[in-house]
């Protein structure tokens, strides 16, 4: 038996037999277990009268969200790659650089960028309108490990990213090579990484607030 | 509930953008299909520029005046390549410059995006090459 199933068990049983909470968060602080860890064991039920103790509504993972929230990923993650590549590209044209030349194959890249931005942008958009609002219909889904998953692992990728980009551009300076189009390409990697990672830990802020 | 609405507006705007810029940058479906041409013509002129280098071996290391045409063409150097743009049948035009320089021109539609910079002249659309015999 692992130990959060053991203590799941011990906080129903302790319920069961009318103990208070406040009994048994210090019968359970005296044990050892830490303050968040025996706050989520006394969560999982409703606070009440009701015998045997009511449990309440716990994350679930659905294979049809994981569905929806990973092409949702997918798509986030290739609108905000082939974005940054199409606008270094554009950068590439705008600022020239006497040690770079533009030529077919930028364009070609180009091209595949902005059919990908075509397809995946626009799944993007309906995907995260759909997920909203099933959210506003329902709000135990906002509950979902699936959705908290993703939305973790990208905010865990945008802030590498941001991270990376904060390094390289250190090491560009100190290295002599901070020309303009190297600032614009490291802006445009801050500018989207920044915005998807503001837009998520906004997100991910109002699931903490609410539970 | 203001997250939802703001930053997807705002990332659709840069999209929209971007892809309006890129495309206005790399050109639509004609655009491609003239740098497919160019890019025949160029390996053609590659060929061609081949061709002059056997021809001028051939001929105690002298490059030669004007090429021969493709049925004449002497048989070290057989087969010769492609003389004449297949597009639109123009010739390609081979100009002797000097004893170690010569230059092929063709009609490129976009010279200024072929990949040899230091070569191309683009105004004339011809390629230079120097020959070291």
């Amino acid at each position: 038996m692992k130990s959060s199933d053991q203590l799941a068990s011990f906080v129903y049983d302790a319920l069961n037999a009318g103990r208070s909470r406040d009994d048994i968060s210090a019968a359970l602080e005296q044990a050892g277990w830490s303050t968040p860890e025996i706050r989520d064991a006394l969560g999982n039920w409703a606070e009440g009268e009701f015998s045997p103790p009511v449990p309440r509504p716990r994350p679930f993972v659905s294979a049809r969200e994981a569905f929806l929230y990973g092409l949702m990923f997918v798509a986030l993650a290739m609108t905000a790659w082939h974005l940054s590549t199409l606008l270094m590209y554009l950068i590439d044209q705008w600022i020239p650089d006497l040690h770079e030349k533009y030529s077919y194959y930028s364009k070609r890249d180009m091209r595949f960028s902005i059919a990908s931005l075509i397809v995946f942008f626009p799944l993007f958009a309906m995907l995260n309108v759909r997920a909203n609002r099933s959210i506003k219909a329902n709000a135990g889904r906002r509950r979902s490990g699936v959705r908290k998953w993703f939305g973790y692992i990208t905010l865990f990728l945008a802030a590498i990213a941001l991270l990376g980009d904060l390094i390289y551009v250190i090491y560009a300076l100190l290295n002599g090579d901070l020309t303009a189009r190297f600032i614009a390409k490291a802006a445009v990697v801050a500018g989207v990484a920044g915005l998807i990672f503001f837009y998520f830990r906004v997100d991910m802020t109002e699931d903490a607030n609410e539970s | 509930m203001k997250a939802e609405s703001g930053p997807p507006i705002v990332i659709g705007i840069i999209v929209l953008a971007t892809i309006a810029a890129g495309i206005w940058s790399v050109g639509g479906p004609a655009t491609g299909k003239q740098e497919k041409r160019d890019k025949a013509r160029m390996s053609d002129v590659r060929n061609l520029s081949g061709h002059v280098i056997c021809l001028a071996y051939a001929n105690d290391k002298v490059l030669p005046v004007a090429l021969p045409s493709e049925q004449d063409t002497i048989a070290d150097c057989t087969p010769a390549p492609r003389m004449a743009d297949p597009f639109t049948q123009a010739p390609y035009v081979y100009e002797k410059i000097s004893d170690t320089a010569y230059r092929i021109c063709a009609g490129f539609e976009h010279p200024e995006l072929i990949a040899y910079p230091k070569q191309m002249d683009v105004k004339a659309g011809c390629m230079n090459y120097q020959y070291k015999g």
